[in-house]
């Protein structure tokens, strides 16, 4: 009990630390209340967060997993690892965890936004349309700009594809 | 004005009064050297020369002025930032980079221009410079990335129906 107690003060203070820019010290904090309470899932969970936004995807990836493997049934944290899989490549894979994460709770706006957002670097384009027409955007400044970066990716590869197309034509023609 | 100033500016302006233009061009070339970003002192300068018949130095010194004028006006680092944008949309990348660099670096308060440096980024490949650009867009309007969401999503989704 007092063990659980003093891990989530350790918990709190790694927030603050988080908090005040101390990434750092946040999660030396956390690693440490983990070698003590290794179950301790919303550790797990908030150093993922913390690697994901400092872009170590890879360690963020190992630690919400870690997560996983203590309750895993826990919609928000396949949320986050959909969001780390998106924000590192993985698109497909993103895809798959963040459907898994709407079966468990299929309210969830921003799940919905990062899976609209793998259709949309995948260019599917009618499926991102969809998903943001009936779901809306959720309010969060860090999806805002996730969908912007990715609206402008889209928009410039098809004016790089275009323009290709357009310097294709006459050689075509030429032959 | 310091009493070493109005004195010289005073004398400078005496001397051009008497058709002394050649001691004139020396005391606003020392007034110029005390204080290099005046651009009043500079017209002065540019004057004398021009009545001295030094019609190069004259001129040299007025296009000098204007560039004093330029770095000042508050007004400059937007023009060049929006520059940075005309050059972005026309797709001459390379070029835009460094309007909009300088426009950002001296801490102009315009989205469009911060927007633009960070898609910029986002092409070239440099993601986490494109987030720390548009992360501060924010600060300065804070509905700004819904309503460019919404017009990139209607933008967007009328090609998806010009299609079907």
């Amino acid at each position: 009990m007092l063990k659980r107690l003093r891990a989530y003060l350790w918990l709190r203070t790694a927030q603050y630390y988080f908090g005040q820019g101390k990434t750092a010290d946040g999660l030396s904090l956390l690693r440490h209340l983990l070698s003590l309470v290794p179950n301790y899932h919303v550790a797990y969970f908030h150093m993922a967060r913390q690697l994901g936004q400092i872009q170590l995807y890879d360690e963020a990836i190992v630690e919400i997993r870690k997560a996983l493997t203590c309750t895993p049934h826990n919609s928000v944290y396949h949320t986050l690892l959909g969001k780390l899989l998106y924000e590192k490549g993985c698109y497909a894979d993103a895809q798959e965890v963040l459907q898994h994460s709407l079966h468990i709770d299929p309210h969830n706006i921003l799940t919905y936004n990062y899976l609209a957002l793998c259709h949309l670097v995948q260019n599917d384009v009618v499926s991102y349309e969809k998903i943001l027409r009936d779901k809306g955007v959720f309010e969060s400044s860090e999806v805002h700009l996730h969908i912007l970066l990715a609206l402008e990716r889209y928009r410039y590869q098809r004016r790089e594809k275009n323009h290709e197309l357009d310097h294709a034509k006459p050689a075509e023609q030429g032959v | 004005m310091s009493w070493t100033m109005q004195n010289l500016l005073n004398k400078g302006c005496k001397q051009i009064e008497q058709g002394d233009f050649s001691q004139a061009t020396v005391t606003f070339e020392k007034l110029l050297e005390l204080h290099p970003t005046n651009n009043e002192f500079c017209a002065y300068l540019g004057e004398a020369y021009f009545l001295n018949q030094e019609y190069e130095k004259a001129r040299a010194t007025f296009k000098h002025r204007d560039d004093l004028v330029l770095q000042n006006d508050p007004l400059t680092p937007y023009i060049e930032g929006y520059r940075g944008c005309i050059l972005f949309e026309e797709q001459k990348y390379e070029q835009a980079l460094p309007y909009l660099e300088q426009a950002i670096a001296k801490q102009i308060k315009e989205p469009e221009i911060y927007y633009r440096l960070g898609i910029l980024y986002m092409i070239r490949g440099q993601l986490a410079q494109a987030h720390k650009i548009l992360q501060q867009i924010d600060q300065i309007d804070p509905a700004f990335s819904y309503r460019k969401i919404k017009k990139l999503n209607e933008e967007i989704w009328s090609l998806t129906q010009h299609k079907a």
